[in-house]
């Protein structure tokens, strides 16, 4: 985890109460980058996504099972991504998991989901442990069928694509035209239509974004 | 944390999801008209910057039960009649870049092109409150024309909803943020005219250079060239023109040397075009040394042997004045991006000569195998142009995609600005409220 960032969210959780835990295998918890801390009755964990992570269509989910390994350990889980960034998580994926979102800036750090806390006790880790490993077996699966669901349709994209190319080559003038309007509805049903990034590419590492969405903040 | 930050945030999350579905971008080039939502990806729609406007008396319209009275899109050739009403029924509004605020039929046109691109693209989602609409003007549109524009979003809104906020953004800035540069000098060339401008996070509007030449001047030396070589009977339409220029011109190196090369060599610099679809087939044989006269003139048209043509009726590019902008005729582009970035302050200078973007599909000039000892590409004449005027050492890069960049810049703006940013005359830019 980036030591700004780092410090920016250490000072927002000792608002709170809480202070680092500096050794975190004391706790039980696994060795995965990650930032614990404690208030002396609780224990919160909150992992930084990356820009790569965010960037790639599927790395939610896998955070979320990555910070499925902290459960049986930490009352609340949190996820900590740049305010530009915010636009591509699902907040709703999130709050089923309970797990909370922390949104940082230059400026500003905003808890903007608040994590589920999870009390613990031996009969309700056992429970917890079970409910976890359901919720992991549940998301392999959202995952193996999304996984799915893109292959079937790029297929249908290609097969789409050589239609309409087949359509232009049999007809002249007004194939042409209604081939096109075809196009023009496949591309508004598939609104994350740009591969691995969900992004077109001039959007990608443009710094552009962060300048521009801070207009009329200076004023 | 308090509830409003709370509020706040969450706001900027869901509408960020939001615009990231529904930000349109409408690029108003000179020549074509490039539009669609961000949903679209690398790619928008194309289609000409054109309206028809039918004879409505006519036999033909009635026929075919014609009622608008502009038609605009990509059916317009279907709706085309009698050749000899092409020039006074085929408007093309953004020629110049501006439009004359009285010219009411060039206005029709633009109403028209927006609700056709918006309508292209209307979501059946129940959700859907209205597109972020990002409108592209050129740098050099005057302050009339973005009311214009505003007032014709929001009457649009109130027939069909689809629009939710709009926005103007200058071309040349469109085309800084596609590249992902924040400081550089872009140059946009068009069909009319080209600008000059330099870029460091926000426009530089005192530095603006404005050219009064462009692709239109690239077809009238293409022109004469044809009517030199017994095809006068070509040269009044405009497309035809125009995909001449592109299939046989040439940017030389430098100009005399290659006309006395092609000269000594004419087989190997021999132009031939063939009018696709058609049977109509161009040799300019003995003339073909012609060719890179067409390519110079857009860049500097001051050689000599320019002026047995102006002498013989061809209009040369004049000095205009639009509004508060003086255009130049004859400037060469390197000079004018010289006098552009001079204008800036002189510590920022060496920082805007470092990157050059060229934009506009009036840049896009090929080198044909075997012929690169004398011709070059666009990139390589404005550095030598640069150089001309002893600036070296710049960088000038070619737009990969020229003729999107300006909507693909439009996309980023949309998504990026933030929604509750009202727009401002100051600074030109934030969010007009019109619906959702």
């Amino acid at each position: 985890m980036a030591e700004k960032v780092k410090s920016k969210l250490l000072e927002f959780f000792s608002t709170r109460g809480y202070e680092p835990v500096h050794n975190q295998s004391e706790l039980g918890l696994p060795p995965l980058p990650a930032l614990a801390l404690s208030d002396g009755k609780s224990v919160a964990v909150v992992l930084q996504m990356t820009k790569d992570e965010l960037i790639n269509g599927n790395s939610l989910l896998r955070t979320i099972v990555n910070a499925a390994a902290h459960r049986g350990r930490a009352n609340r889980l949190y996820i900590a991504i740049p305010k530009v960034y915010a636009a591509s998580v699902d907040g709703g994926v999130l709050q089923e998991n309970g797990i909370g979102l922390i949104v940082y800036d230059e400026r500003r750090v905003f808890e903007s989901i608040p994590a589920r806390e999870v009390q613990f006790d031996g009969a309700a880790e056992s429970v917890a442990s079970k409910e976890l490993a359901s919720e992991l077996a549940e998301l392999r699966a959202r995952v193996k069928s999304l996984e799915g669901a893109l292959l079937s349709a790029s297929r249908e994209i290609r097969e789409l694509k050589d239609a309409v190319k087949e359509l232009k080559s049999r007809r002249p003038r007004r194939a042409t035209v209604s081939a096109e309007k075809s196009r023009i509805r496949v591309a508004m049903e598939v609104p994350q239509g740009e591969g691995e990034a969900g992004l077109p590419s001039f959007l990608r590492e443009n710094p552009w974004v962060e300048v521009l969405s801070e207009r009329g903040e200076e004023e | 944390m308090t509830g409003s930050a709370r509020d706040s945030l969450n706001l900027v999350v869901f509408d960020q999801a939001y615009r990231q579905s529904y930000v349109f971008g409408i690029d108003f080039g000179t020549s074509d008209f490039k539009y669609g939502p961000m949903t679209l990806g690398e790619v928008p729609e194309v289609t000409q910057n054109r309206g028809y406007f039918p004879d409505k008396r006519s036999i033909m319209s009635r026929i075919s039960g014609v009622t608008a009275d502009v038609v605009v899109g990509k059916e317009t050739p279907l709706y085309l009649e009698a050749k000899e009403d092409l020039a006074s029924r085929l408007i093309h509004p953004m020629k110049n870049g501006v439009i004359e605020k009285s010219d009411e039929r060039a206005w029709a046109v633009i109403r028209e092109l927006t609700k056709y691109s918006l309508k292209s693209f209307a979501p059946a989602d129940p959700k859907f409150k209205g597109f972020f609409v990002v409108g592209s003007l050129s740098a050099i549109a005057p302050r009339y024309m973005y009311e214009r524009f505003f007032d014709i979003c929001k009457d649009m809104a109130k027939e069909d909803g689809l629009m939710a906020a709009v926005t103007v953004i200058a071309q040349p800035l469109a085309v800084a943020i596609s590249h992902k540069v924040l400081t550089c000098v872009v140059i946009e060339s068009g069909h009319g005219n080209g600008q000059i401008a330099p870029i460091s996070k926000y426009p530089i509007r005192n530095a603006l250079v404005a050219l009064n030449r462009g692709g239109a001047d690239g077809n009238n030396i293409a022109a004469e060239v044809l009517k030199d070589s017994g095809y006068g009977d070509l040269v009044t339409e405009e497309a035809v023109l125009r995909r001449v220029k592109e299939g046989i011109g040439l940017v030389p190196r430098d100009l005399d040397a290659a006309i006395a090369t092609a000269k000594s060599e004419p087989d190997r610099f021999r132009a031939k075009y063939k009018v696709e679809g058609t049977r109509v087939e161009i040799d300019l044989a003995e003339n073909s040394w012609m060719r890179f006269l067409i390519g110079e003139y857009v860049f500097d048209p001051n050689n000599e042997i320019f002026q047995s043509y102006f002498s013989r009726g061809m209009s040369k590019p004049r000095d205009v004045r639009i509004g508060d902008v003086s255009f130049r005729g004859m400037q060469d582009l390197g000079e004018a991006i010289v006098e552009s970035v001079e204008r800036t302050p002189v510590e920022l200078q060496p920082y805007l000569y470092r990157q050059v973007i060229l934009s506009g599909g009036n840049f896009n000039w090929l080198v044909p195998q075997g012929m690169g000892d004398v011709a070059v590409d666009s990139k390589t004449k404005i550095a030598l142009l640069l150089s001309k005027h002893g600036i070296e050492g710049s960088e000038v890069v070619m737009s990969e995609s020229p003729q999107f960049s300006v909507w693909r810049g439009s996309i980023v703006y949309g998504y990026s600005v933030p929604e509750d940013y009202g727009w401002t005359w100051e600074r030109m830019e934030g969010w007009v409220k019109i619906g959702g």
